[in-house]
């Protein structure tokens, strides 16, 4: 892998990373959910910084180009994250759901013994 | 016994009196709630002003969680037969003594009130009674039983399946997918004819639009009930 190009990487997944801990000290995101996005960063930086363990693992699984391989683990590992969100957005929408019904039925109630 | 009439209702005003008028005049041994799905409408005003029984889901849940409401109303009242009863003026409460009669009678879970036996009263459009007819062979492929009329809103249940739909029941297009899992369940379902109108006012749930994605759902809903 070219020189340029690691160094370019390895910088936006450095800055990645710092990204996403300034983001759990200011609270926006919460460190169950942020640990997923650092174990990425730190994965393909370590990728990025040690090449000779890249290029062993693209010649076992048949890629033409290392970095092709560094590509196709991040977009899975992406992928994988968002079906997770997805899953955690339908468990969401049940909660929230099973709340609304709950609430209505208890205001229904008191409504229904305030009545004259 | 004690029989709740479930009248899930979102922007009726123009048909929410009727619809608990008919129920009056017409099926006067019934309770009814009215789960008004978050209406943007009059629908909670004329609800409160004419003193109606009225449940007011405070986010819209779309017809499923509105339906699952008073299934849970249903079972926390200790309801004995509870039927689904549309808040457009789509069903008629005159048919319901004799659904009731057929419940117990026969000792079934469930009664569906099928537009499709005798053919008689509002028959839908002719794509809609074709995709009427593929869930109706879809729903027969999978339990064994056919359920001619599978989109009926208009269902009458016993404690059973008050209890099931309670617990779990379909988000948005449910009839299909749920009378599949209660018959995969091993309820005893039947139909018996009934008359249906033309919605007297409001729109309907599935739009043009939005028909690609209510067949392919509700497919593979019932599918994956079948499955359970």
């Amino acid at each position: 892998m070219d020189l340029r190009m690691r160094v370019f990487i390895g910088i936006i997944m450095a800055l990645a990373f710092l990204y996403v801990c300034t983001a759990i000290k200011r609270r926006v995101i919460d460190i169950r959910h942020a640990l997923v996005w650092l174990v990425v960063c730190i994965l393909l930086l370590i990728l990025d910084i040690f090449p000779a363990l890249l290029e062993g693992i693209s010649k076992l699984l048949g890629f033409a180009l290392p970095v092709n391989m560094l590509f196709f683990l991040g977009f899975l590992l992406a992928i994988v994250i968002i079906f997770g969100l997805s899953a955690k957005v339908s468990k969401l929408n049940e909660q929230v759901k099973q709340m609304t019904q709950d609430l209505a039925l208890l205001k229904n109630e008191l409504e229904e013994k305030t009545k004259p | 016994m004690k029989k709740l009439a479930i009248i899930p209702a979102y922007n009726e005003q123009g048909s929410i009196l009727k619809t608990v008028n008919d129920l009056k005049q017409n099926a006067p041994d019934f309770d009814y709630i009215i789960i008004n799905d978050c209406s943007t409408d009059d629908t909670q005003r004329i609800c409160e002003e004419n003193n109606l029984h009225v449940v007011n889901l405070p986010v819209n849940l779309g017809i499923g969680g509105g339906v699952q409401t008073g299934y849970q109303y249903a079972k926390t009242h200790d309801y004995d037969i509870a039927v689904q009863f549309d808040g457009d003026g789509q069903h008629n409460a005159k048919f319901l003594d004799a659904m009731v009669q057929k419940l117990v009678n026969e000792e079934l879970d469930m009664v569906i009130g099928s537009r499709y036996i005798e053919k008689k009263g509002f028959q839908s459009s002719g794509l809609r009674r074709l995709g009427i007819r593929y869930f109706s062979w879809l729903i027969r492929r999978v339990t064994g039983q056919t359920i001619t009329d599978p989109t009926s809103g208009m269902r009458i249940c016993n404690r059973d399946v008050i209890d099931i739909y309670a617990n779990d029941y379909p988000r948005d297009y449910p009839e299909p997918e749920s009378v599949t899992s209660i018959l995969k369940a091993g309820k005893k379902v039947r139909e018996m004819p009934v008359e249906m109108n033309e919605r007297s006012a409001g729109v309907s749930s599935i739009s043009p639009r939005k028909s690609i994605y209510y067949m392919v759902k509700v497919s593979l809903a019932v599918l994956m009930a079948g499955k359970r």
